[in-house]
């Protein structure tokens, strides 16, 4: 029954500054602060006070909105939100309403390949933070609120419903995220909330030409949760209509536990928010010389580091995007490469050996566990063969758990390649004495089984000997 | 000596000279007021232990050769909706009652910087929204010229304060015409600055697009020397103007002769006979001191006070938000949300207020805003532009600053429309944002009493200097006379204490 | 009548008894019917004056400041609770 429907998504994302302070004041903008300590009578909404714009925060503004390749307004305005509640000190939220700082931009996803339209990119304050007591909303005795978040700046990211599925939806928000990461906008962390989410999806009959009603989910705690609660909301709302009902236009919150989407209750409609200019800020007026001046500072951005880690240093397509996951995994290969790396091996060690490890610990990209110079000295330890490839693994691993340079630890714990041809000689004829069915086998014409016995002196050595030279070494004593 | 009721030019003198200390001026001036007070309720808090420490922190500073400044000793009144760090600041509302501001205002700060003693906060319309102190949580202001007048408003213990004696210099805010009316109302000078000269920043907001802070004082030298201290560039408030300092006072003596004056014939509708007179009277001493007067229109000044009804209101409507019971403020005891806050603010704000935030909030409603608030930010345009082109005309505008003197305490309260009204003629210089003195002209016998009424000047935009300059001359042409009835009114108010009449 | 004065102050979150509710419908009748002459002035074309001055916007230097002492402003504040601005709950359904 689903596939006679389609669904139309848009989101509305919202992502916080990485400023040092607030929005309109120069509060601390710092996230997990005890409650109530970074606050003033302007983000308290004291009587008297007023707001004074923030210069890192309009710039980081136009940076996000050149990485968005919108169009950036040369005059743009704040405007009043009027609502009321305890977390939204001045009984209205500072936004860009009528006129926002940038517009008409898009960001392309691969999956099927498509360009999803962004419709603007405004810039406002956040709430405060309330937490009810009883966790559950309907459920609180009392309310607190912490002021330390009121006024941190964010920007809202509108896109026009152009995704088609969950998955086009979450392909977005991961390119979106990840290029608000490299342009260093914000830390985007969806757990700490300087990233989220809010959904707009409407449902229609394949082929009509008419809009569906929107719904809007709200609450939406991963990207997960966004993919989960888009396919519920789709299921659902094909069920009501296959049925002859009517979807309402309603605000719904996505409950994790239950996995089901529920209706919020709303006092206030969108047109009940009396937008209006803020008549305590001027227009804000970008000049040429700076917009242009943060085109110029901006940050390399993914698709130009792809390009560059494809054609210039020849990895393959998909070693790029791994590596392009976040700006400080990027940093950590670049690095690599300037000290001297082979960019292939050193792509390779990094996305199986060091990623399956922070992987496997949990370990987030801002807390790279492993010093690019150790990693470098360990590739060239193995390329001098002082170490095998198999013993370089166990080096990595306690690299990373002690801190230790991998020099020191191949010396003190004896993990040296056995490497004279003497010694190697004198295990082999070992082998050799004791496989002599093998040995036989190979004489007749079966070359292949020589890796057997390759195995058995590795094994000896505890994967210590230069396998190459094992190799070598038997070749010659059997073959010639 | 007797020092209270002394203008702040005579009182720096003998500062100055060292005649006299900072902490006997101010001692003075708090025995005027525990004397005078009870009758006048100027003030809703005397601040006291926080005035001595100013005061004497100044004398210190005199005593070690230090100058504390251009306003060394000087008491500076000021009114309740302006933030005085560690005093309360209830801008006339219950809701407000037991608030006590954690911060300085802009212009408190540049006051204390500058030697001023903050003597204590004034009465005033609840949130400066009235014209006649009736609206304040705390009981109506007496005029002292008619302890059954009204002395005006929104600033109308400040003003009364001044007129009384009981401060020498005050503050004041402006929104449609706050400062002037009450100084005409009480005989003294206020000046309402132009729109971004005098920082905002700590003065509660009414509607901020019209809202200015501005100096009230007994004569034209001691408004402009309060203003120099207050004026000037404050990165805190985004609407301040850039611009370097201006010596207002030294600039007093240029010349005047030449000047053209206009006088638009809108601000004299409705303006009562003897006031007209006055005034016509007022413009034969200007044309006898060399100045060109012509009588002339600005027809928007029609549209002028529904314009500014919508603004303001719709300004308030968001500016009063923050009055919630959340985080400071009264709060009514309520168990669910919802009532917190229509109780909250239903029991803590007045009826005028909470008129004003429902006009606010109905034309800014989905429906209504391009009907009534973008067309009044359009006629505002209009307005602006008349003004612009009648200032390549005329150097400044006079008027009435009032179109009669002050009424009697419960006359208007219930008529809000004629207590609106009454506002015209000080309305249209806050639409455009120009300048604007109120000066005393002179008396007009009602009912037994005679009551003071003053004269608007209006000057371009940032031309404050020409207003004050038109302002002083009249007033050494008609000061004396006037300062004689102030000091005869004084000797009423409080019999044992003598009023020094200087110069 | 023009103007919905329940509806009005419940965006507007104020209390009004039924009384004090007809009395301010009536004065805000008045006062409308004199606002309404707006409607008679030929606006056409003319940009709206939101705000006043020409100056631009000039925004501050991202440096932090001290933050207000948080137990100064829990002192004024109605209801606290270990730091935080304490609330009722939200009412129940609708």
């Amino acid at each position: 029954m689903t596939n006679q429907y389609e669904m139309m998504i848009g989101l509305e994302v919202h992502v916080e500054l990485a400023t040092a302070t607030k929005m309109f004041c120069r509060c601390s903008s710092r996230f997990g602060d005890p409650p109530n300590t970074n606050i003033c009578p302007v983000c308290l909404g004291m009587p008297g006070a007023l707001p004074q714009a923030n210069m890192e925060a309009v710039k980081l503004a136009t940076r996000a909105a050149i990485a968005l390749n919108c169009k950036i307004n040369a005059s743009s305005r704040f405007d009043r939100k009027n609502y009321f509640y305890p977390d939204l000190p001045k009984g209205y939220q500072v936004t860009q309403y009528y006129e926002p700082i940038a517009t008409d931009g898009y960001i392309l996803i691969d999956n099927p390949r498509k360009k999803i339209r962004i419709n603007r990119v405004h810039i406002e304050e956040d709430a405060g933070k309330s937490i009810h007591a009883g966790d559950e909303i309907i459920t609180a005795e009392y309310s607190l609120v912490d002021c330390n978040r009121a006024g941190v700046p964010l920007i809202e990211i509108v896109s026009e419903p152009d995704m088609s599925s969950p998955e086009e939806a979450r392909q977005y928000l991961e390119r979106l995220q990840r290029l608000l990461k490299f342009a260093r906008v914000s830390d985007v962390k969806m757990e700490e909330g300087s990233m989220r989410v809010d959904c707009n999806i409407s449902v229609r009959r394949k082929g009509s030409q008419e809009f569906g009603t929107v719904c809007e989910m709200k609450n939406l705690s991963s990207f997960r949760a966004v993919v989960r609660a888009l396919a519920y909301e789709f299921e659902r709302q094909v069920q009501v209509l296959a049925q002859g009902g009517k979807i309402v236009r309603e605000t719904k919150h996505w409950d994790e536990t239950e996995q089901v989407t529920k209706a919020l209750r709303t006092k206030e409609s969108s047109d009940d928010y009396r937008y209006f200019p803020d008549p305590d800020l001027p227009k804000l007026e970008l000049s040429r010389e700076f917009i242009e001046q943060v085109r110029r500072q901006m940050p390399k951005l993914p698709d130009e580091i792809v390009s560059y880690y494809v054609d210039e240093l020849g990895l393959p397509e998909y070693d790029a995007q791994v590596l392009t996951a976040d700006p400080l995994l990027a940093e950590f290969f670049d690095a690599c490469v300037s000290l001297g790396a082979d960019p292939k091996t050193a792509s390779n060690w990094i996305m199986v050996e060091l990623l399956g490890y922070m992987k496997a610990n949990n370990i987030p990209y801002e807390n790279i566990p492993l010093r690019p110079e150790y990693l470098v000295s360990m590739l060239e330890l193995i390329s001098e063969g002082v170490i095998s490839g198999k013993i370089a693994k166990d080096v990595l691993v306690i690299m990373i758990e002690t801190g230790q340079d991998p020099r020191t630890i191949v010396k003190e714990r004896g993990l040296e390649q056995i490497s004279d041809d003497e010694s190697i000689a004198r295990i082999v004829d070992e082998v050799i004495a004791e496989h002599s069915s093998v040995v036989e086998e190979i004489k007749a014409g079966k070359a292949k089984a020589i890796g057997f016995l390759v195995g058995q002196v590795m094994k000896r050595t505890k994967g210590k000997a230069n396998p190459a030279k094992v190799s070598t070494i038997l070749k010659d004593k059997l073959l010639s | 000596m007797e020092i209270w009721g002394l203008p702040a030019r005579d009182i720096l003198k003998y500062i100055s000279s060292g005649e006299i200390s900072a902490i006997e001026v101010l001692e003075s001036f708090l025995g005027a007021i525990s004397e005078i007070d009870t009758e006048i309720n100027a003030f809703i808090e005397v601040l006291e232990p926080m005035a001595r420490m100013d005061a004497s922190r100044v004398d210190a500073q005199l005593r070690e050769g230090n100058s504390p400044g251009p306003l060394a000793g000087l008491p500076v009144a000021i009114k309740d909706n302006i933030c005085v760090k560690g005093a309360g600041c209830t801008c006339g509302s219950k809701i407000l009652e037991n608030w006590i501001s954690p911060y300085d205002a802009a212009t408190a700060k540049r006051l204390r910087e500058q030697g001023a003693v903050i003597i204590g906060k004034t009465n005033m319309d609840e949130f400066a929204m009235g014209s006649s102190t009736e609206t304040s949580a705390f009981g109506v202001t007496r005029n002292p010229w008619d302890l059954e007048r009204v002395p005006g408003g929104s600033s109308g213990g400040s003003a009364a304060a001044v007129a009384a004696g009981m401060a020498p210099l005050a503050l004041g805010t402006d929104t449609g015409g706050s400062i002037r009316q009450p100084a005409s109302f009480t005989g003294i000078c206020g000046l309402k600055p132009t729109y971004g000269l005098v920082s905002r920043f700590g003065a509660t907001a009414y509607a901020s697009s019209l809202d200015t802070v501005g100096s009230m004082a007994e004569t034209v030298w001691d408004c402009a020397l309060l203003l120099e201290a207050i004026a000037g560039h404050d990165p805190l408030d985004s609407t301040s103007a850039a611009g370097e300092p201006v010596a207002y006072t030294k600039g007093l003596q240029g010349d005047v002769a030449g000047l053209r004056v206009g006088v638009p014939k809108e601000l004299l509708e409705g303006v009562s006979a003897p006031v007209k007179q006055l005034f016509h009277n007022t413009l034969g001493t200007m044309e006898h001191m060399g100045m060109t007067v012509e009588e002339m229109s600005i027809p928007s000044i029609a549209h002028a006070v529904e314009a500014y009804y919508v603004v303001a209101a719709a300004e308030a409507s968001s500016n009063l938000s923050r009055f919630d019971g959340v985080r400071f403020g009264r709060r009514a005891a309520v168990d669910t949300l919802d009532e917190m806050y229509t109780r909250s603010r239903g029991e803590g704000l007045g009826k005028e207020v909470i008129k004003r935030i429902i006009l606010g909030t109905f034309v800014l409603d989905a429906g209504n805003i391009d009907r009534y608030y973008r067309r009044a930010a359009q006629v505002r345009t209009l307005i602006k532009r008349e003004f612009e082109k009648t200032f390549e005309r005329f150097q400044v505008i006079v008027s009435p600053a009032s179109p009669d003197v002050a009424f009697k305490i419960g006359e208007k309260i219930h008529d809000p429309l004629t207590m609106y009204l009454s506002d015209l003629i000080t309305i249209p210089v806050n639409m455009a944002g120009l300048c604007a003195l109120s000066m005393p002209m002179g008396f007009v016998d009602c009912e037994g009493s005679s009551l003071p009424c003053g004269l608007q000047i209006i000057g371009k935009p940032f031309d404050e200097q020409t207003v004050l300059r038109v302002g002083h001359y009249l007033e050494q042409e008609i000061g004396l006379g006037i300062r004689k009835e102030v000091c005869a009114m004084r000797r009423k108010l409080t019999p044992v204490r003598e009023c020094e009449l200087v110069d | 009548m023009e103007i919905d004065v329940k509806r009005i102050a419940h965006l507007a979150r104020i209390d009004l008894d039924p009384q004090d509710e007809n009395t301010l419908a009536t004065e805000l009748e008045l006062i409308l019917a004199r606002i309404n002459k707006l409607l008679e002035v030929d606006v056409e074309g003319v940009p709206p004056t939101f705000a006043l001055g020409t100056q631009m916007m000039e925004p501050a230097d991202d440096v932090p400041h001290e933050s207000l002492c948080r137990e100064l402003v829990m002192e004024c504040a109605p209801s606290v609770h270990e730091g935080y601005f304490k609330v009722p709950r939200e009412s129940q359904g609708v």
